[in-house]
């Protein structure tokens, strides 16, 4: 009896193959290649204007791309009409039909799909069910608040089971505890569908507790693709290292470099030693290191490590954010549990920072700027 | 504070006297229209119907009205129509020259009657197009298109894209996006556009002074040609008729357009 959303088909995968898109002189996205595995939460992870949206607009059909394929399974959707896609979108200020109740709706697109009364009832109610707004059918969408808006939208775009949901920023309207409580909803719902979910964001700590994959995307590339633990412990690049995390960025300058060991010198004129790296004697670099590697000492004579001085200490709740300054105005900051003793150093102190080899990340050359 | 509420009063009997210059002619008109004498008067000597009754009972007037209300009726439909489809493709489409053809479509607005008068009867006449029902709709609906296209177009601009997208999306043609998303939404406006064209043309008289024939004219005409040569109370009765009817519509129009705006902020 209880067909409909419970047993539905599982989600298809989806190749975006070479895609661009320009729009007069910018290029809104620039050959993206990835494959979205059947039933994957991947998000899309980037600054704004960094071709998120137009990339969703491409896989929706309302964008053509000038280059490149859209496929979904076997399909390939590159000139198919959006309204033949059977992909569900939900958008960002949720796209409500002001005119109808929530019930129609969520009916919208099963009469769109001729689907009859008795079939269309059943799947209704099992969507409000999934999103818990069994009691509201009857209302209309501005009767209801932010949040069960968008508990609408979700209905009414899986309530016809698609095989892949599109979302942009589907949460970037909540107040922050909201945002929390339907993110944790939607992974379960995800999962409970098993619809590939495509989600755009330019939340990085939503995109990390969110998806089984992140894409990053910085004007209109695709810079890293992998997973969450991935993106944070491997940034490819300085840039996906400083928009994933809080992350500190130490330029300056290869001095020795042999097949065992390299040795780099900060802009300010310290030098230390770094894991083996490809980069040549008198390459720029810089050095990425994450604030929580960061092991802060008071200074003593012969310590490793590099000499600073605190300047300020800044209270976050579970831990504390230690800025020190190092020789040459460079900023370093550390992140300490707030109960540590490290913690409870003054400002004014001369400390010594240091961190194992292995957790620092060189990068050759600078940052473009952003 | 009370020299501003001073500069206030005087700002309001300035709007007052503004109000009352424009509306005197018409408000003067309905008194003069009870005159029981064979010319119009004010104040009028004493009070009678007669004047209504010869309006609603002399054929020519009678024709002349319904003639009116039949163009009006026609060129209503024709530029809601029109007047609807060119806004949907202005607002939301992606047309080359789309600031040129929306000056070509409001033109009528600026361009002098009488230029348009003569024009079209230049035109008009050797089709055989003066005095015929097709003519007045046609230059009626010409010049009734840009009163729709404008509260159209901005209740179609208030509409976030974002719905038909939806729409589409959802599995929906772009035929049945507009039937059952926009339409629906932008209603109001089209009511009141329909009201606007309506009266457009009923009220339109440059144009339609110039292309009446003897056995079809306007209304409007036919009051100028009573004017010149009986300029008896008959006028003062149809002409408060009119405003009285006019004024039911755009009391519906404007509702309408009220219903239309967005209610939260
Ligand atoms: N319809 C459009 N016309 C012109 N430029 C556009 C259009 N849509 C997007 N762009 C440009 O393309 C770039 C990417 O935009 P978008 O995909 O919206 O980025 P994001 O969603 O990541 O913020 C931006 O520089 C934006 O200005
Ligand atoms: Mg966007």
């Amino acid at each position: 009896m209880n067909r409909g959303i419970a047993t539905r088909n599982s989600g298809l995968s989806v190749h975006i193959d070479g895609v661009s898109r320009r729009y007069g002189r910018v290029t809104a996205v620039a050959d993206v290649s990835l494959q979205v595995a059947a039933g994957e939460f991947l998000s899309l992870l980037g600054p704004s204007g960094s071709g998120k949206t137009t990339l969703l607009m491409m896989l929706a059909g309302f964008e053509q791309p000038d280059e490149g394929r859209l496929l979904v399974g076997d399909r390939d959707l590159t000139h198919v009409a959006p309204n033949k896609r059977g992909i569900a979108m939900v958008f960002q200020r949720y796209a409500l039909f002001p005119h109808m109740t929530v019930a129609e709706n969520i009916a919208f697109p099963l009469r769109t799909r001729g689907i009859g009364r008795a079939e269309r009832d059943e799947k209704i109610r099992n969507a409000l069910a999934m999103v818990k707004l069994d009691e509201y059918a009857a209302r209309k969408p501005a009767e209801l608040s932010g949040g069960q808006q968008q508990r609408v939208a979700l209905a009414r775009a899986i309530v016809f089971d698609p095989p892949v949901i599109l979302m942009d920023e589907p949460l970037g309207a909540l107040d922050k505890k909201l945002r929390q409580h339907m993110q944790v909803e939607l992974k379960q719902l995800q999962r409970r569908l098993g619809a590939t979910v495509i989600y755009v964001t330019h939340d990085q700590e939503e995109a990390l507790t969110m998806s089984d994959r992140v894409a990053v995307m910085n004007h209109g590339r695709l810079v890293q693709l992998g997973f969450p633990r991935e993106l944070y412990d491997r940034p490819a690049d300085p840039f996906v290292a400083d928009f994933i995390g809080d992350m500190n960025l130490l330029p300056g300058t290869i001095t020795a470099a042999s097949g065992s060991a390299c040795t780099i010198q900060l802009d300010g004129g310290l030098a230390f030693g770094i894991a083996p790296h490809p980069l040549v004697a008198g390459a720029a670099a810089r050095v990425a290191i994450r604030p929580e590697h960061v092991v802060l000492s008071p200074a003593r004579a012969g310590a490793p490590g590099l000499q600073g001085r605190l300047t300020q200490t800044v209270f976050n709740g579970g831990t504390t954010v230690i800025l020190v300054e190092l020789p040459g105005g460079t900023m370093l900051h550390a992140s300490v549990g707030t109960r540590s003793e490290q913690a409870a150093l003054q400002p004014g102190a001369p400390v010594v920072a240091s961190w194992a080899p292995d957790q620092a990340i060189v990068f050759s050359g600078f940052a473009p700027p952003a | 504070m009370t020299s501003r509420s001073i500069g206030e009063w005087a700002f309001r009997a300035a709007c007052l006297l503004v109000l009352v210059f424009l509306m005197l002619p018409t408000l003067i008109i309905a008194p003069m229209s009870l005159s029981p004498d064979n010319y119009l008067h004010f104040p009028p000597p004493g009070l009678s119907l007669r004047w209504y009754r010869a309006f609603l009972f002399a054929p020519d007037w009678i024709d002349a009205t319904l003639f009116s209300l039949q163009v009006a009726a026609l060129t209503m439909v024709a530029s809601v129509l029109i007047g609807t489809a060119g806004s949907v493709a202005l607002v939301r489409g992606r047309l080359p020259g789309r600031q040129a053809i929306e000056a070509l479509l409001l033109a009528p607005l600026i361009i002098p009657p009488i230029i348009v008068a003569i024009a079209v009867y230049l035109q008009f006449a050797p089709l055989g197009l003066t005095g015929t029902i097709t003519g007045f709709v046609l230059i009626h609906t010409a010049l009734a298109v840009p009163y729709v296209v404008l509260v159209v177009s901005a209740a179609l601009q208030r509409l976030p894209p974002s719905l038909e997208l939806a729409g589409l999306n959802l599995g929906a043609s772009r035929l049945t996006c507009f039937r059952r998303i926009v339409l629906p939404l932008i209603a109001p406006a089209v009511l009141a556009g329909a009201v606007f064209a309506f009266l457009a043309s009923f009220d339109e008289t440059v144009v339609s002074f110039f292309i009446s024939g003897t056995e079809h004219k306007t209304v409007t005409r036919k009051m100028f040609e009573d004017i010149e040569f009986n300029l008896s109370p008959v006028i003062a009765a149809a002409s408060t008729l009119f405003v009285v009817a006019t004024i039911a519509l755009m009391v519906v129009a404007n509702a309408s357009r009220m219903a239309s705006k967005p209610q939260k902020n």
